[in-house]
């Protein structure tokens, strides 16, 4: 799109748009490239040697159990948090829509946590959870439980995703309670004379109304929980306790920079970026479906 | 001040040609309405006239100066556009006085322009106000007062009053014309609405499909329409149009079966034939059954007051089930549909058209 | 609201309370830890602060580096907000205003980095980083452009180029705004500037970077703060960068501050001090949120648009 009153300029456009392009080019384009070129090829620790080997990069990684045990765990905490996140958000959403008093309180002590840093979430929670030093982990031993994320994956699991869910309903909370206050009081007042009661009118009215938001928010969520999180999972897990904790990101970064194994390294940024880009291209056709139905 | 020439103009968009060709010249001082339906080429010839869009071929003189590669700012021009356009982020003041900011004016100068324009338009108590905090007829005439600083060569006025509600359209449109009275400047003014076409212009370009299909004085144009088109467009309720038959010698009519109706000195410039009769509804009288012309049953009857309308269908071979016919009677008339009226036509004002092309031919 | 009963307000409000509770439970907690007196139980539940808030924050504070730190933040996420949102405005008004050849081509261009987070390409991303130059180098190499040079001036020439940006703010700034989301922001909102404001300008004789700057910018404020909240948060919060490109202490930011106060399996951890030290690292985007709350709603759902 472009407007219909321009102006006529043989190189200012250029001039304009120079900045962005050349930092995208820098950081951008380059090393996503160089991602790709190097993942077809081998190299030794130091990066002395390069050896072309082709798709190799990737039929390792195809054969390799402990990806598809990233993957696996992966698709188990982006699906929780995703999940998790969203209920949150929404229920919160609905019943904040619906108050009259005190809104901005509960919405700033909704809002707050998406202001902070995953990384400090994750402290704020292992904090709590920590076996020997938490709280709340003291609690659950004393009732019987024996909770230990640091030596079980699945302990440890529910902590990042707990971890990583509770940053992210900030985001979800908002908008849908943006997207609630967008709908017109009289389709709900219509809904109500045609006999709906809220969890009727909530049923049939409202969530359909919402799904271009849920479904905006579902990938944006997935999206988060697989690289945004990185932080909360460095300084709880460290990936472990055994890879339980070591989502496609983490790895690619352990890969690459403890293991200084450049080539599956690379090879798995591909894969990661041919994921995210299939998300957005799913997410921008569902869009455009909604507007030419409008 | 000066008089601005369009000379064969014609305008594409890629293989669509919109503008087929105009030309007209507009005199120093002349107030010049276009009026068109929306889609006839009207906007898009005064923003040619203003710069904003380019001439496909044909020549725009400003003062006798062609102007097709001049930039808008230096085309000595202003606009008033529909939705007025002011900068949201600044005050009346600094909204009427951008351009000569830009153009270097000085402070003394600009704070002159600017408290002259503030008199004329009454603006002097809004001028430290945010567009956002006035009424739409101030903004409307915010606007105005952006382009009476510039003292420009000539005013563009696109649509200006069509965001403005009926009582304040009426009163903005004596504003407008009282000032061009005082400022004599040359006006070029687009508009969809005939009665502000009628009212405001000296002359008037009446455009259809991108040509101008006739140009002249309101009233001339009123009574001597040049097409069935501009007939049918400048009127209301608009002309009605019967087949006719025209006598061999050019100076009667047969109107749907009627007799004979003597075209008093205005005959038809060719005998024999087909043609479309226009006879404005205020040309039609009720009379007396032996004088009718014609008979209608009258299908709705629209008091105004002032006049009344009515609208019936032609008494056709007995049946009334012909054409349509709108008449208006002066005053307050009491007709019931159903009624059956014997009708009268002025003769002197039957405009007779070519029944295919639709121009003129008496 | 159609429903009247007194049940469901009630419910609506405890629904809101338990969810608040919830939600703010964890930094209270910390905060309450961060009021406890040294050598404190950690693993005992306290309800209520223990008095030694403010002692604790002034040692944290105190504590070596903590000041520099919050400060390389504060560059981090200033640089961010402030670059992204210069060349965005520069691109997003050169692909909104002017017909030029290859526009569609830089649209593309900077609509796929829409998505692509610099955690996905962080190897790659950090070799740059360590030579920014290096795309440029590799282009010479290409081009055999040193032995052109050579021929030219008759005698061997060795192009060399190397800029590394590990430990600067550069390095730290640059790749994160090597991504679209802005531009596409006021993208969308120049298309919705009335199209006759541009006319209006043009009469009044502005050209295209006086109508940028005196009509466009202006009216961009709105957008701009709204986008400035998220940026900045964006930016202070980035951990897996400034961990990779970071490596001399003073050039640290404080959320990779707070991670390396985690305690492993040392049972003697000061924990209190570990809280006191997250709540001032979390402090300054918690306040940008809250105070511009407006502008940060604003500024979330428009971006996503």
């Amino acid at each position: 799109m472009i407007k219909r009153v321009t102006f006529a300029s043989k190189s200012l456009p250029y001039l304009l748009l120079g900045p962005q392009l050349l930092i995208l080019a820098v950081f951008f384009f380059w090393p996503a490239g160089k991602a790709i070129y190097e993942s077809f090829f081998l190299s030794d620790p130091f990066g002395a040697t390069q050896i072309f080997v082709g798709l190799e990069n990737f039929q390792m990684l195809l054969v390799s159990p402990e990806y598809y045990d990233s993957i696996l765990v992966t698709l188990v905490f982006s699906g929780l948090t995703t999940l998790a996140a969203l209920l949150s958000g929404f229920v919160m959403a609905v019943f904040a829509d619906r108050a009259i008093r005190g809104v901005l309180v509960f919405k700033s002590a909704l809002i707050w946590p998406y202001a902070v840093a995953p990384a400090v979430a994750g402290a704020l929670w292992i904090f709590l959870f920590h076996p020997t030093f938490g709280s709340v982990a003291g609690l659950l031993i004393a009732l019987g439980v024996d909770w230990d994320p640091l030596l079980n994956g699945a302990h440890a699991m529910t902590l990042v995703v707990v971890a990583a869910a509770w940053k992210q309903i900030s985001y979800n909370f908002v908008f849908f309670l943006a997207g609630l206050q967008a709908i017109p009081k009289s389709l709900i007042e219509a809904a109500a004379i045609d006999g709906a009661g809220p969890g009727k009118r909530l049923w049939y009215v409202v969530i359909p109304l919402l799904s271009p938001t849920t479904f905006f928010l579902i990938v944006i969520n997935i999206v988060y929980a697989f690289f945004d999180t990185f932080g909360i999972i460095h300084a709880v897990t460290g990936g472990g306790p055994a890879g339980a904790t070591n989502t496609l990101v983490f790895k690619v970064y352990t890969d690459g920079f403890e293991n200084q194994d450049l080539g599956a390294s690379s090879a798995q940024s591909v894969i990661l970026m041919f994921i995210v880009i299939a998300l957005t291209v799913l997410q921008f056709r569902y869009i455009e479906r909604r507007v030419s139905y409008a | 001040m000066a008089d601005v020439e369009i000379r064969n103009v014609y305008k594409s968009y890629g293989d669509t040609q919109v503008i087929h060709g105009v030309s007209v010249f507009i005199r120093d001082g002349e107030f010049v309405v276009i009026v068109g339906p929306s889609g006839c080429g009207k906007s898009t010839l005064l923003r040619m006239i203003a710069g904003l869009e380019a001439i496909t071929s044909g020549d725009i003189a400003i003062d006798g100066r062609v102007v097709n590669e001049v930039e808008p700012k230096d085309r000595d021009i202003a606009m008033v556009f529909q939705n007025y356009a002011l900068y949201p982020h600044m005050t009346v003041a600094q909204n009427m006085s951008f351009g000569l900011r830009l153009r270097r004016l000085s402070k003394r100068e600009v704070a002159d322009r600017l408290r002259r324009a503030a008199e004329i338009l009454q603006l002097s108590e809004l001028m430290d106000r945010k567009p956002r905090q006035l009424s739409g007829g101030q903004r409307q005439r915010v606007a105005m007062g952006r382009a009476i600083v510039r003292d420009p060569a000539a005013f563009l006025f696109d649509e200006p009053l069509s965001n403005l509600d009926a009582k304040l359209r009426v009163q903005m449109r004596l504003e407008i014309k009282k000032l061009h009275r005082e400022l004599g400047a040359t006006s070029i003014y687009v508009t969809h609405d005939q009665v502000e076409a009628m009212t405001m212009a000296d002359r008037l370009i009446v455009m259809n499909a991108g040509i101008a299909e006739q140009v002249g004085a309101p009233l001339d144009i009123y009574e001597c329409p040049a097409s069935a088109y501009v007939a049918g467009f400048i009127g209301s309720p608009a002309m009605n149009f019967l087949a006719c038959e025209v006598t061999g010698d050019g100076r009667a009519v047969h109107l749907n079966g009627s007799g004979e109706l003597a075209l008093n000195g205005n005959g038809a410039t060719a005998g024999g034939g087909v043609a479309t009769a226009g006879i404005r509804p205020e040309h039609i009288a009720v009379c007396g059954g032996e004088d009718a012309d014609l008979h209608v049953t009258a299908t709705m009857v629209e008091p105004l007051g002032a006049d009344t309308l009515v609208h019936g269908a032609l008494a056709h071979d007995g049946a009334a089930a012909g054409p349509e016919l709108t008449i208006r009677l002066p005053g307050i008339v009491r007709i019931q549909a159903g009624e059956q009226l014997p009708l009268r036509i002025d003769r002197d004002r039957i405009h007779l058209f070519d029944a295919e092309r639709g121009t003129r031919i008496n | 609201m159609i429903e009247r009963a007194h049940w469901f307000d009630r419910l609506t409000y405890g629904a809101l309370i338990v969810g608040a509770i919830l939600v703010c439970m964890p930094i209270y907690y910390a905060v309450i830890v961060a009021s406890m007196p040294d050598g404190s139980e950690s693993d005992a539940v306290y309800l209520l602060p223990g008095g030694h808030l403010f002692e604790n924050l002034a040692n944290a504070w105190n504590k070596e580096g903590l000041g520099r730190q919050l400060f390389n933040s504060g560059v981090m996420a200033v640089g961010v907000t402030v670059g992204k949102i210069a060349i965005s405005l520069l691109s997003a008004f050169a692909i909104t205003y002017f017909r030029f050849r290859f526009r569609m081509t830089a649209f593309w261009l900077i609509f796929i980095t829409l998505m692509l987070p610099v955690e996905v390409r962080i190897v790659p991303t950090f070799e740059v980083a360590a030579n920014a130059l290096a795309p440029f180098q590799a282009i010479i190499d290409l081009l055999a452009i040193e032995r052109v040079a050579g021929w030219l001036a008759g005698h061997e020439v060795d192009i060399n180029l190397e800029w590394s940006l590990l430990d600067s703010y550069t390095g730290l700034i640059l790749p994160l705004i090597a991504s679209a989301t802005a531009t596409f922001l006021f993208r969308q909102f120049f298309l919705t500037v009335p199209e006759e404001l541009c006319e209006a300008a043009k009469i009044d004789g502005a050209g295209p970077m006086r109508f940028f700057f005196r009509i466009l910018l202006p009216m961009s404020t709105t957008s701009m703060a709204a986008l400035a909240v998220i940026l900045f948060i964006f930016g202070w919060n980035q951990y897996l960068w400034p961990l990779l490109i970071t490596t001399e202490p003073e050039m640290t930011t404080v959320v990779i501050g707070v991670a390396r106060t985690l305690p492993t399996e040392d049972a003697d951890a000061q924990w209190n001090l570990t809280m006191a030290t997250a709540i001032l690292a979390t402090l300054p985007p918690v306040a940008v949120v809250l105070l511009l709350q407006r502008w940060f709603v604003k500024g979330l759902v428009d971006a996503e648009k």
